[in-house]
């Protein structure tokens, strides 16, 4: 079945305030009615399906902390224990540390956050100077894991693994919670889809990833390395109209995870080689029982790149995304797609009007199964509308399905 | 495609607990934080211009080169996957 574009809204400057930003890192999720959209700068909510959106300003909803509201945001709706969760990244102190704030409503209490904040030295006290960055989130039947980088000042120091009750953010307990560290690999990502196993992904090198999985009813977590096909990292370029290199900033970290149906996959941006003109996106599909590496169903194109891929399972456990395709003859667009037998079915939900002048573009999309309709996924995409500026920022929301 | 199980590697958590939520109103309270200026954003914006800092380790084999290389000799490259344009519903 053919892949339709059910809700393809772009979120004006009521919505956003302006507070847009060409390095935009929106996500969105759905439940039912209720809508909720973040990003550089913005955070909106609407509480008619799309039809109206009232901006929140991540800035000021809550009270001031460390050095403020920073950036980076992720929102999800947890079905299970009818829950909203706003993840929100926050400036370094003089000091050099900062927080994040979780931030969790009740769906009937749409709007009413409750929240709990974290720091680097709440796990180490030798951490005091180090700073969060780069989150992401996702769930399991009783879980919510929650991914970061840690920097000194600018140099990387090790990625960190939380692991949170799902029913004590609900109750709004005393939270007790499970962390893990690691100095061996960046940019853990979180797979969509999980159920009583919470896997992640990882590169070891530019030919192996290190599956990691944490069980809901473990203290321990293990993992396995799986060898895929080597590909190309490096200075990333996919130069569009008038020359602009929309992707000076990418990298190959994993974007987009998800486990269904007895497969895991992983997705990232790898750079132009020998068999590719422009960059494109890996995908690697991996047997969940023994960890072998099933395929690599590529997506790319010898027309424009392709960047920043997002994944997750539906209901029946197609597995959807959402990417950046641009360079050649087009300004960055947005795309949705779905998987099938044979390939991918994509489709552009809206192309730029104009290139980042920049050359700044990123970092991350979000693409999540939507509740209540299940069978549909939602999206969070970007592009420039009219100009070049940030304020030509011009989010999305999108809902489809196959 | 190998078919054999995957050695396994374990690690223990640790365990910490973050109290009670602070509850936050609606309404700005008096130790509510204050938004940047239309300027200060446009610096922040620019600031995100240029290559993103190495978050991880260096990975062996990440040269332009040396994987090109291999991927000519081992790729069976799929069909290509151009996006189409449709038109959504509303």
């Amino acid at each position: 079945m053919a892949l339709t574009l059910v809700q393809n809204l772009g979120l004006d400057d009521t919505a956003t305030s302006q507070l847009t930003a060409t390095v935009c890192e929106p996500t969105a999720a759905a439940n039912d009615q209720q809508l909720f959209m973040t990003g550089n700068w913005f955070a909106s909510s609407s509480v008619n399906g799309g039809a109206n959106w009232t901006f929140v300003n991540p800035f000021t909803r809550f009270p001031a902390s460390a050095g403020g509201f920073c950036c980076d945001q992720i929102v999800l709706y947890n079905a299970a224990h009818h829950i909203w969760i706003w993840l929100l990244q926050y400036v370094s102190t003089a000091n050099g540390d900062n927080i994040f704030r979780l931030a969790v409503c009740r769906d009937t209490q749409f709007g009413s956050w409750y929240y709990w904040d974290f720091a680097p030295k709440n796990l180490n006290a030798a951490w005091n100077k180090q700073m969060f960055d780069y989150p992401h989130m996702a769930f399991t039947d009783a879980n919510l894991f929650v991914t970061f980088n840690m920097f000194l000042g600018n140099p990387w120091q090790r990625a960190v693994v939380f692991r949170f009750p799902l029913a004590t953010l609900a109750s709004g307990a005393s939270l007790g919670y499970r962390w893990w560290a690691t100095t061996n690999n960046g940019s853990i990502r979180l797979c969509r889809g999980a159920g009583a196993t919470m896997y992640m992904g990882s590169h070891n090198s530019a030919s192996q990833i290190r599956v990691l999985q944490w069980p809901d009813n473990s203290t321990n977590l293990s993992w396995s390395d799986v060898n895929v096909r080597p590909w190309s990292g490096g200075a990333y370029s996919a130069p569009g109209p008038g020359g602009v290199n929309w992707l000076a900033r990418l990298d190959s970290r994993i974007t987009g995870a998800w486990v269904s149906g007895g497969t895991i996959g992983f997705m990232w941006s790898a750079n132009r080689d020998s068999s590719h003109p422009l960059p494109y996106i890996r995908v690697a599909r991996i047997k969940e029982t023994n960890k072998t590496l099933i395929d690599e169903p590529d997506i790319w194109s010898q027309l424009s790149a392709w960047a920043y891929p997002a994944a997750a399972p539906n209901s029946q456990g197609q597995v959807g995304i959402s990417a950046f395709y641009g360079g050649g003859t087009r300004h960055p667009g947005h795309v949705v797609g779905v998987k099938t037998a044979t390939s991918w079915d994509t489709v552009l939900t809206k192309t730029s009007t104009h290139g980042p002048p920049d050359q700044s573009w990123g970092d991350y999309l979000s693409c999540v199964a939507h509740h209540s309709t299940a069978a549909h996924w939602v999206a969070s995409g970007y592009t420039l509308q009219g100009g070049s500026a940030r304020k030509n920022i011009e989010p999305r929301y999108v809902r489809f399905r196959s | 495609m190998a078919t054999k199980p995957k050695k396994t590697t374990t690690a223990r958590t640790g365990a910490k607990s973050a109290g009670k939520p602070v509850t936050s109103g609606k309404a700005r309270g008096e130790t509510a934080a204050g938004a940047p200026s239309p300027e200060d954003l446009d610096i922040r914006d620019r600031l995100k211009s240029g290559p993103r800092r190495p978050a991880g380790p260096p990975l062996v084999g990440d040269t332009f080169e040396r994987a090109a290389i291999k991927a000519i000799r081992d790729e069976v490259v799929p069909k290509v996957t151009d996006p189409k344009n449709r038109k959504s519903r509303k």
